[in-house]
């Protein structure tokens, strides 16, 4: 018999595998478990990390400053005496140029998401995707120098008397970043619908247009709003080319073409200078980043469910 | 179609008519003038799309071609900076604006004429010399300046020895090269800036130099000394307060020191927990809110992580603004990327291939390490790739913690002490360019644009080697 | 060995009674390689596998036959313990492994002590993404095997015993992706063959094959139960007819009719099973 053979020949660790497992390799297998469980558990570290010192710092912020007087006031100046923390303008200046931003990526990505997953061809359809997608990884420091050089100075051939510094150029190149966020996570949301439905809607001798819009498009909903949802936190967080291109001064304007600061251009102006550590511009940055987290934090918990949602759907 | 069938149904025994007759058998005009309707708003609409996605890429093109622009002189070109000590004298027409043309106001071009350099071997021995022929070299010369304006071209030449004042000094960029034992420096004209900082083009020549129209033929330009002879490149020089000494050896050297240390954070940690969560989690609550908690973090905006490290790197923890804070935020901010990345790969593993290795006799961790891992490694090194790439764009954290623009040293390095590095200051590529754009002089700009296209290119490239990785990976395991 | 009638648990089954048949197959315990005794199995509520109890003969093909989701799949994947990688899983009863008298269904053993002593082939070829030597000592280097000419020698044995020697001897560091489906199952034969177990599971192992990969199959099936235990599933009777020499007729989870294969074929004794054999359903 085979086995027997086995066991007469072969080297000595063979024979003592055939038996079983050794100890050792018992307390191996526990002991990898756990650091794996470790590593998948240190995300949890790291979130309460993130917390704490913010609402940490902030704390000691609004032992100073209301609570009230912070989310209402409605002038930001913080190197003033006294100083001023109403966070109102960061926010609208924060909100102003994600609302560019959206009304140039929301359009145009959805748009190329439905060429890419009903018109292009499927040769085309794979270049295409991948190289879009290098548009959102173009460091946003690149863009932000782009939208003060060379955009900011196009719209000033059209709008005359615009300034230097504005939230319109910032947020238009902003939008181009986010294009990609859109478009590649409605494309695969639409990819997801079955092509039964899309037959369904041929049949009745629908265009591709008409099938794309009545059909495909209200199937992948909850998909491509995960796809908006993502593209407004990534314009809400986005720093570098509203800090070089949109000025740094905090004014309360719904007008895209004036100068102003956003919450992210905020914490790095004051973080470029020299705050020493626990002053009340030093906490600022942080009841600053606070209100900025919450903000995206809102559409992340959204656009997650939401994409689960999609997924469990198809 | 359908017209067809049913008028061919109809009378079985007619002739077929033809196409367009067939048309209007069944329907009325009204469907047709739709039809076309819709056809024709269904091709406009894929051109539409065709033409965004075009456009979306045209950006792209758009935004290196300003930086081409802007910042490509910058980078491409070599700079030779003052070498101590060393000017010879020259004392020789290098070359001659001319007019050519019939415009007299604007056609000015500078007749190039081989300089030799006469007392070089005194300062600069030949060796040193041969090693510099064909490169640039900085000449420095005089042009007639703005007061002679009204003067003759042969005044100006025999008044150059009385009042050398109405000269102004240009730089000339020219190329050394050896001719019959003498060394030559033959200027190139699209290289003259006026010392001013104001392009000497043939418009500056026309409007500065020109003298009476028609009288002038020629200008003489002499040279004084060829005076910068030391290559400067761009990307082996410190910063300055000189823009046009100013380079990104530190920043490249720094974004290097600090990318190695967030991978070594992030690569074991992101597949550790990645194969945690698809491997061995049980479906309970602590892994649904690790999962979602992963998620989360993958949208936090990168600024908040740069509070996080200053608040607890920089204060709590006391790394002070180093190398490592840099590495181990960054690290953090990449590692969401790593989870996803590894998940995905991971998924895409069958179950019969885990079966195949439980029924050879093995252990959980065996079958990850010899299957799992190694087959989701393509996927996972694409995502870590993709994280690389945003590891070395990222700016506003760095920020944050205090990442210092001006760094002329490079981190240390011992043998006695081989982790000294992770401790000192640093700069990043990004950080320098944002440095350099905030700075008020316009020259600093061009370094900041050829720095951004350091920076793009690196980034950019990162990114095809994962869509590539991506693609053959595709094309070599089906399963 | 007397087979035990069980009763439909399933209360809310409208399907027909199923009343296992008297074929009692005593088989003299020193011949037995297993005994599985009154096995239940559940995933979550379903209970898919009911109280079986069948010998499994020593060096000697057991076929598993019934119409698709009668269990016989989760039956054979209970010899090895594969249910144990998947949650929500629970196994009830005893396979007792002779001549040591080892419950492989025990919670003091170890599944992959269990993996050990028996291997599997799938119903897919599935080999892993490595060269076809790879492939076939995996088994030996999870067990630590370091010595090479030893593996090579294993390698070499398993690959004659597969039947796929001939074909792959001079390819062997080439992609196993490469070989054909037919050799790739062989391969995956000769991957179970190398660590040499005392039993190998075929989980319906041709069903995505030719019929000439199937013919070289069942031949090497004939070829290895003169060293080995072999359990096989089928949904082919004449492959059951072919290679077996022990038949279980399963449905719904529950044993119907177990008995040499010969007399199974000839002449069952269960209603069910005649029909079953004769094609009027399943």
């Amino acid at each position: 018999m085979a086995i027997e053979s086995a066991e007469k020949a072969g080297p000595k660790r063979y024979q003592r595998a055939r038996q079983g497992i050794s100890t050792r390799q018992r307390v191996t297998e526990g002991a990898i478990e756990w650091a794996l469980f470790l590593a998948g558990a240190s995300s949890i570290a790291i979130t309460v990390g993130v917390l704490s010192v913010l609402i940490y710092e902030s704390a000691g912020f609004f032992a100073h400053v209301s609570v009230w007087e912070f989310l209402t006031g409605t002038q930001w100046f913080p190197q003033f005496d006294p100083p001023k923390f109403g966070i109102l303008p960061l926010i609208c200046g924060t909100l102003v140029t994600t609302a560019v931003a959206l009304s140039v990526a929301i359009p145009v990505g959805t748009i190329i998401a439905i060429y890419l997953s009903e018109y292009a061809p499927h040769r085309l359809r794979n270049i295409l995707k991948p190289v879009l997608e290098l548009l959102s990884a173009v460091p946003t420091v690149v863009y932000g120098f782009f939208a003060l050089s060379f955009v900011t100075p196009f719209l000033q051939l059209f709008i005359p008397g615009l300034p230097g510094f504005n939230m319109l150029g910032p947020g238009l190149v902003m939008g181009v970043m986010i294009i990609p966020y859109v478009s590649s996570l409605s494309e695969d949301a639409m990819h997801a619908v079955p092509m039964t439905m899309r037959e369904g809607s041929y049949g009745m001798g629908a265009t591709k247009m008409q099938t794309a819009w009545r059909v495909v498009f209200p199937s992948a909903l909850s998909g491509i709003t995960a796809a908006y949802i993502l593209g407004i936190s990534r314009a809400l967080g986005e720093t570098m080319i509203v800090a070089l291109a949109a000025g740094l001064e905090p004014t309360l304007t719904m007008d895209p073409r004036q100068p102003a600061a956003t919450i992210t251009a905020y914490i790095v102006q004051v973080s470029g200078g020299d705050l020493p550590h626990g002053s009340i511009g030093y906490q600022s940055i942080f009841a600053a980043g606070l209100v900025l987290l919450l903000m995206t934090l809102v559409f992340n918990v959204w656009g997650y469910r939401l994409r689960k949602r999609y997924r469990e759907i198809y | 179609m359908v017209a067809d069938n049913q008028s061919n149904s109809k009378n079985p025994d007619s002739v077929p008519a033809a196409p367009s007759a067939t048309y209007s058998a069944g329907i009325s005009p009204e469907i047709i003038a739709g039809l076309h309707r819709r056809k024709r708003w269904d091709r406009a609409f894929s051109t539409c799309g065709f033409l965004l996605v075009m456009g979306a890429l045209s950006v792209l093109a758009m935004l290196f071609g300003q930086l081409v622009y802007e910042g490509g002189g910058r980078l491409f070109r070599g700079h030779f900076v003052n070498d101590e000590g060393f000017s010879p004298k020259i004392n020789e027409i290098a070359g001659i604006l001319q007019h050519s043309g019939d415009d007299f106001a604007s056609n000015w071009e500078l007749a190039q004429r081989p300089l030799t350099i006469a007392n070089a071997s005194e300062r600069l021995t030949a060796e040193e010399l041969t090693s510099l022929i064909g490169k640039k070299v900085i000449v420095d010369g005089d042009v007639p300046s703005t007061g002679l304006s009204e003067m003759e071209s042969n005044t100006i030449a025999a008044s150059d020895e009385e009042s050398p004042k109405k000269y102004s000094k240009v730089s000339l960029h020219g190329t050394l090269s050896q001719s019959g034992g003498s060394w030559v420096v033959t200027p190139s004209p699209l290289a003259i800036l006026p010392a001013e900082g104001q392009p000497l083009d043939k418009s500056w020549v026309g409007n500065q130099v020109a003298v009476g129209f028609g009288l002038a033929k020629s200008l003489p330009l002499k040279t004084k000394s060829i005076e910068k002879l030391s290559f400067q490149n761009f990307f082996a020089s410190k910063p300055s307060s000189k823009a046009e000494e100013a380079g990104i050896l530190t920043a490249l050297v720094g974004s290097v020191l600090v990318v190695v240390v967030t991978m070594c954070l992030a690569i074991p940690l992101g597949i550790a927990a990645g194969v945690w969560l698809e491997e061995y989690a049980k479906k309970n609550w602590l892994t649904a809110l690790i999962e979602i908690n992963i998620a989360n973090l993958a949208g936090v905006p990168s600024i908040v992580w740069g509070l996080m490290a200053l608040g607890i790197f920089v204060y709590f923890l006391d790394l002070g603004r180093s190398i490592l804070t840099a590495g181990l935020t960054l690290g953090l901010l990449v590692l969401p990327i790593v989870i996803m990345a590894t998940r995905e790969a991971i998924r895409t593993i069958p179950s019969h291939i885990r079966e195949a290795s439980y029924a050879c006799g093995a252990t959980k961790w065996q079958t990850v390490r010899h299957h799992v891992i190694p087959y989701s490694m393509g996927g996972i090194l694409t995502g870590t790739i993709i994280g690389l790439s945003r590891a070395i764009g990222e700016t506003a954290p760095l920020i944050t913690i205090g990442a210092l623009t001006f760094v002329t040293s490079l981190p240390a390095f011992s043998w006695s002490n081989p982790f000294a590095w992770l401790n000192s200051g640093f700069t990043v590529m990004p950080i320098q360019i944002f440095g350099w754009v905030s700075r008020p002089q316009e020259d600093f700009r061009e370094n900041a644009a050829a720095a951004s296209i350091v920076l793009l290119a690196l980034t950019l490239a990162l990114n095809t080697t994962a869509i590539y990785f991506r693609n053959q990976l595709r094309k070599k395991i089906k399963w | 060995m007397p087979i035990t009638t069980s009763e439909s648990n399933n209360a809310e089954s409208k399907k027909p009674d199923i009343k296992v048949s008297g074929s009692l197959v005593s088989m003299d315990p020193s011949k037995t390689k297993a005994d599985v005794q009154n096995l239940n199995f559940w995933y979550g509520e379903n209970n898919a596998v009911k109280n079986l109890t069948i010998p499994v003969a020593d060096r000697k093909v057991t076929a598993l036959i019934g119409p698709s989701g009668c269990g016989k799949s989760t039956f054979l994947r209970c010899f090895n313990r594969m249910h144990d990688l998947y949650p929500n899983t629970r196994y009830e009863g005893q396979i007792i492994l002779q001549p040591h008298g080892l419950d492989l269904l025990s919670k003091a053993v170890d599944p992959l002590e269990v993996r050990m002593r028996v291997s599997m082939v799938f119903q897919k070829p599935n080999p892993f993404p490595k060269s076809i030597f790879e492939n076939v000592a995996y088994g030996l280097r999870i067990r630590g095997v370091c010595d090479k000419a030893f593996i090579a020698e294993k390698v070499e044995t398993a690959l004659k015993g597969a039947a796929l020697w001939e074909e792959t001897k001079n390819r062997l560091q080439r992609p196993a992706f490469n070989l054909s489906g037919g050799q790739q199952q062989r391969l995956c034969i000769a991957r179970a063959l190398a660590v040499e177990p005392e039993i190998v599971l075929f989980d319906e192992p041709t069903s995505a094959l030719d019929p000439i990969a199937t013919g070289k199959i069942e031949d090497l099936i004939d070829v290895l139960k003169e060293r080995l235990t072999i359990v096989i599933v089928t949904h082919n009777m004449q492959q059951a007819s072919r290679v077996s020499d022990y038949t279980a007729f399963m449905y719904l989870g529950q044993l119907v009719e177990f008995n040499e294969t010969q007399k199974m074929f000839v002449s069952p004794t269960n209603p069910l099973t005649e029909q079953y054999i004769t094609g009027s359903f399943g």
